[in-house]
């Protein structure tokens, strides 16, 4: 499955539960929907730590990449160590 | 049956029963308390209730109105409490200074209280209300609201002191759709007044049909948005149609009068002007402005003073005085800007919240929920637990609408409101909201059916 899919997958299970992950457009604005606060940017940080073994703590994150489904599977993909399966 | 209002021997004016008309009334007796002082009644709607209400407060003594779906142990707290002040009053002033009429607030912005309404300024509403809407033998009032809400005050009490008819729905039957399409089909109402909630249902009663023998149309105690405004000017299409603001406090006290073409069109529905009597302030942190047509634009809270104000609230067997500030005016705790000649409301004072540092207004949420027309009716509330304060909305599918996804109304209120004041939570309500005890939206139930989904 696209990392895409298992963005909006978890943003619509954990944070959006009134709306589901087809529903989700890429490029939806999570910040200004309500479905993102400031608070649950930080969790959803983590989720991308503990599941792509992203090291959020040493590299540059900008807040702005955050903002959509299309932008976090962006910042998986640019810093991800796991390895990754076709 | 009919209350008129005359000045009997005694100094306090008096509610006279005889004329008027009551229509479709529940026959039911209920477990009232009663005595020679004091009657407390559920308000279940009937000839009976306005007979010995009328009673009760013309022999000077103190009538109260619980819910009808009040439980036992309310209704004991009610009875104690009013049987204990109306007797230290009886013994302390007789029955010179009238009777009283207590109705408990509906509770939707505070714990519920129980308002005491002097005769005296009740007759002079009900005088009003006969005057402004031209109330005569010929009115046929359709009541939605249950007798115990302050509405009722105009729709029921007004109409019968001027010998007008009144339809008494029962307040149980409010969405049985093809229960309210029989009352307008068959009694063909001239006059009726809504709530929100009653005004959807009327509206999902009709089915597109118009009810052209209604002529006047009052909406109080909330926002409509306006698609559910203007299928209530296509329902009513000869009907003039009033905005009206007040509290069980101070009763009614503006009123804004529109056309159906203006009230079907006008996106924001001002708050009014004062009526007759009534004296309005806008206070600005401290700075007071009385509000008339040449006032300079200003915002602040509304301080209230009108002809028939509360005495103040019976409470543990005595009175409590109304909070009201030097000069005798309440505070209605609602934010209001007076600009263009035109008084526009904005939000209440003590439903702000902070969010992660940021005021929040829930009933501005609510607001901007309502004017998608994606919803019909809409509670918010904050949740404090974990990591942080979220905002939760839940809200009705608009009867005259579609339903609508999460998604939809998400962008839609992301157009006016700014990403800290959105809710984080939608909880669609596939039917109408549970309504407390006066027709509100009964939040405390509706965050229960929340928690537990």
């Amino acid at each position: 499955m696209p990392t895409i899919n298992d963005v909006k997958q978890y943003i619509a299970e954990t944070f959006a539960t009134d709306i589901t992950a087809d529903q989700l457009p890429s490029d939806v604005d999570l910040l200004s929907t309500g479905i993102l606060t400031s608070v649950t940017t930080v969790q959803l940080l983590g989720w991308c730590a503990r599941t792509y073994k992203i090291p959020i703590n040493t590299i540059p994150i900008n807040p702005d990449e955050l903002k959509t489904p299309e932008g976090i599977a962006g910042f998986i993909e640019t810093n991800r160590t796991d390895s990754v399966t076709a | 049956m009919t209350l008129t209002a005359t000045t009997a021997k005694a100094a306090a004016p008096r509610l006279e029963l005889s004329a008027g008309t009551i229509v479709e009334g529940e026959d039911k007796r209920t477990d009232d308390v009663a005595s020679l002082e004091y009657g407390i009644y559920r308000a279940t709607k009937n000839r009976r209730l306005i007979d010995e209400c009328a009673e009760v407060l013309n022999r000077g003594g103190v009538a109260a109105l619980v819910p009808t779906t009040a439980t036992e142990t309310y209704l004991k707290s009610v009875a104690e409490q009013v049987e204990q002040f109306a007797r230290s009053r009886h013994q302390a002033e007789g029955t010179a200074s009238g009777g009283i009429l207590a109705l408990p607030t509906s509770g939707s912005t505070g714990t519920p209280k129980l308002v005491a309404i002097p005769v005296a300024g009740l007759v002079q509403f009900l005088q009003w209300g006969q005057d402004y809407f031209n109330f005569d033998a010929t009115t046929l009032s359709l009541s939605l609201s249950p007798w115990n809400f302050d509405v009722s005050l105009l729709d029921t009490w007004a109409v019968l002191s001027s010998g007008g008819t009144v339809v008494a729905a029962e307040a149980a039957r409010l969405h049985d759709a093809a229960y309210l399409a029989r009352l307008l089909d068959e009694h063909r109402p001239t006059f009726v007044q809504v709530v929100p909630s009653t005004l959807d249902a009327l509206i999902n009663a009709a089915g597109g049909a118009t009810y052209p023998s209604i002529r006047n149309v009052v909406l109080t105690g909330g926002v409509v948005a306006q698609p559910a405004r203007a299928a209530a000017a296509k329902l009513f299409p000869e009907a003039t149609f009033h905005n009206v603001y007040g509290a069980t406090e101070v009763n009614d006290c503006l009123i804004e009068t529109l056309s159906a073409q203006q009230f079907a069109g006008t996106e924001t529905l001002p708050l009014g002007m004062p009526i007759a009597g009534c004296e309005i302030y806008l206070d600005a942190d401290g700075e007071r402005q009385p509000l008339h047509e040449a006032a300079e634009a200003t915002h602040g809270e509304l301080l209230v003073r009108t002809p028939w104000m509360a005495d103040g609230y019976i409470h543990e067997g005595s009175m409590t005085p109304l909070p009201v500030t030097a000069d005798a005016l309440y505070p209605m705790k609602d934010q209001a800007l007076w600009a263009n000649g035109q008084l526009m409301y904005q939000g209440r004072r003590d439903r702000v919240v902070k969010v992660r540092g940021q005021r929040v207004n829930l009933e501005e949420l609510e607001n901007a929920a309502r004017r998608t027309g994606l919803v019909g009716m809409a509670c918010a509330w904050l949740t404090d637990t974990a990591p942080a304060e979220e905002l939760h909305m839940a809200y009705t599918t608009p009867d005259h609408g579609t339903a609508t996804t999460g998604l939809q109304l998400r962008m839609a209120m992301s157009a006016t409101l700014p990403a800290f004041a959105m809710p984080n939570h939608l909880h669609a309500f596939a039917g109408p909201f549970p309504l407390n005890g006066n027709g509100k939206p009964d939040l405390p139930t509706i965050k229960s059916r929340v928690e537990s989904e």
